[in-house]
């Protein structure tokens, strides 16, 4: 059985980390990757599931994507550059004419170098309350960004409201905007029926949040007189 | 060594094996082999590089893929459907060697290298050495090509299919497996009684595609 929810939050952070952020990042059950601009990040209740402190390089996250995406991975361990994961083998049985669990068995990857980034400081500007932070709508609805090119760039809507479309085309005297590419590609970290959260601060960045503490932040293109 | 022929194969065998009756790679005596039933990739390497038999699961060989490229091997075992990948860790000081061990996962053992043989001689003979494939390239993905009647060393090997062919190959097939040489390789064609058509080169690798046939 496939780890679908690290399967897919691999898949989403590995679109998403880039120069000068490379690689995916764990310290205390959290794991995240970010390209300065956006930032996927999830965290883990479970603190054997996920442990260790470190960076996962893009070659290690795209090992760790292989075996989840086959298989159950009872854990995974982060030292530094050093990943090491339990993975669940399997077996056909003939007899029965299914595929069976076996034995889980740790799996240590090669170290390949990835540089650490100040993960505290980042979760930290998530909440900083100094910041402006407010929760602008519950469960929004998101269809204009569906439809729109992936070329295009959205504002908030005016006055968003619980259930109703967060979003609307650009306009010319927008202070801020978002482009659809960017929404898009973060926003692949949720169900299709996630019961998202979103929250703005001062400077316009936007975080969109689940129930399962996965969180997507976005920051706006803004406008300079 | 970093193996980017390695990575190579396996990322286009991982590409062919999707057939569920066909999924994964099979090793024995040093070769990895993948099919879907209709095409076949195969690559002859060293029995203490590639050692042990059974099948490389599809997860596995995805991140053997990943990892071909960026670490050096010394070799890869496989037991069943278990691999274990040795590699070695550079440091600027020192080397480590690393077993990295891959659980089994649920694989059919599916014996591909008993189609090897019809490919090459003495069961195929050779057509040309060396031919050009330009047409694979220009032609539409939808096209079917038929081998040119007396193929010689760097001239075109195929033509479109006229309609009185008797047999005939698709050019999405042969484009999928050809991906296994790069620009410039030097390939050997073979074709064997049934029109099996074997394209070789001389670093062990082999691509095998069956043709359509006419039925009277």
């Amino acid at each position: 059985m496939p780890s679908l929810d690290i399967t897919n939050f691999l898949n989403v952070a590995l679109d998403v980390q880039a120069e000068p952020y490379p690689g995916v990042h764990v310290d205390d059950g959290v794991i995240l990757a970010t390209d300065g601009v956006m930032l996927v990040t999830k965290k883990f209740d479970d603190k054997v599931f996920l442990r260790g402190r470190g960076s996962i390089s893009p070659k290690a996250a795209r090992v760790l994507e292989a075996l989840a995406a086959e298989t159950w991975i009872g854990s995974i361990e982060v030292s530094g550059n050093r990943v090491s994961v339990t993975a669940q083998g399997t077996w056909f049985d003939e007899k029965i004419g299914a595929e069976m669990a076996g034995a889980y068995r740790e799996v240590t990857l090669p170290e390949f170098y990835c540089p650490r980034v100040p993960m505290a400081r980042m979760l930290a500007v998530l909440t900083d309350e100094s910041r402006g932070w407010q929760q602008i709508v519950e469960n929004p609805n998101l269809k204009a960004l569906k439809e729109m090119s992936v070329r295009d760039y959205v504002a908030l809507a005016d006055d968003p409201r619980d259930g109703g479309e967060l979003f609307r085309p650009k306009a010319d005297g927008d202070e801020c905007w978002y482009s659809v590419a960017q929404l898009r590609r973060g926003l692949r970290l949720f169900g299709k029926n996630s019961r998202l959260s979103v929250r703005r601060n001062s400077s316009g960045w936007l975080t969109f949040s689940d129930r399962w503490d996965y969180t997507f932040a976005v920051t706006p293109f803004v406008k300079h007189n | 060594m970093v193996d980017s022929m390695l990575a190579q194969f396996l990322n286009v065998a991982l590409d062919i094996q999707q057939t569920p009756a066909y999924a994964g790679i099979r090793v024995t005596g040093g070769t990895l082999a993948a099919s879907d039933g209709v095409i076949l990739v195969a690559f002859k390497l060293n029995s203490e590089y590639i050692r042990g038999e059974g099948m490389i699961p599809p997860a596995t060989a995805r991140a053997l893929a990943a990892l071909a490229n960026d670490v050096y091997l010394d070799y890869v075992e496989v037991d069943g459907t278990a691999v274990n990948l040795v590699t070695r860790e550079q440091y600027a000081d020192r080397s480590e060697r690393l077993v990295v061990t891959f659980p089994p996962f649920a694989c059919r053992t599916v014996r591909i290298e008993t189609f090897l043989p019809r490919c090459l001689p003495p069961h195929a003979e050779l057509v040309c050495e060396a031919p050009s494939l330009k047409l694979v390239k220009a032609a539409r993905i939808t096209d079917f090509v038929e081998l040119v009647d007396k193929p010689v060393r760097g001239s075109e090997l195929f033509q479109l299919k006229l309609p009185d062919a008797k047999t005939w190959y698709s050019v999405r097939q042969l484009r999928e497996g050809l991906r296994l040489f790069r620009a410039r390789d030097s390939v050997s064609v073979y074709k064997n009684d049934q029109g099996w058509l074997s394209f070789r080169d001389d670093w062990g690798r082999l691509f095998a595609v069956t043709p359509f046939v006419k039925r009277d």
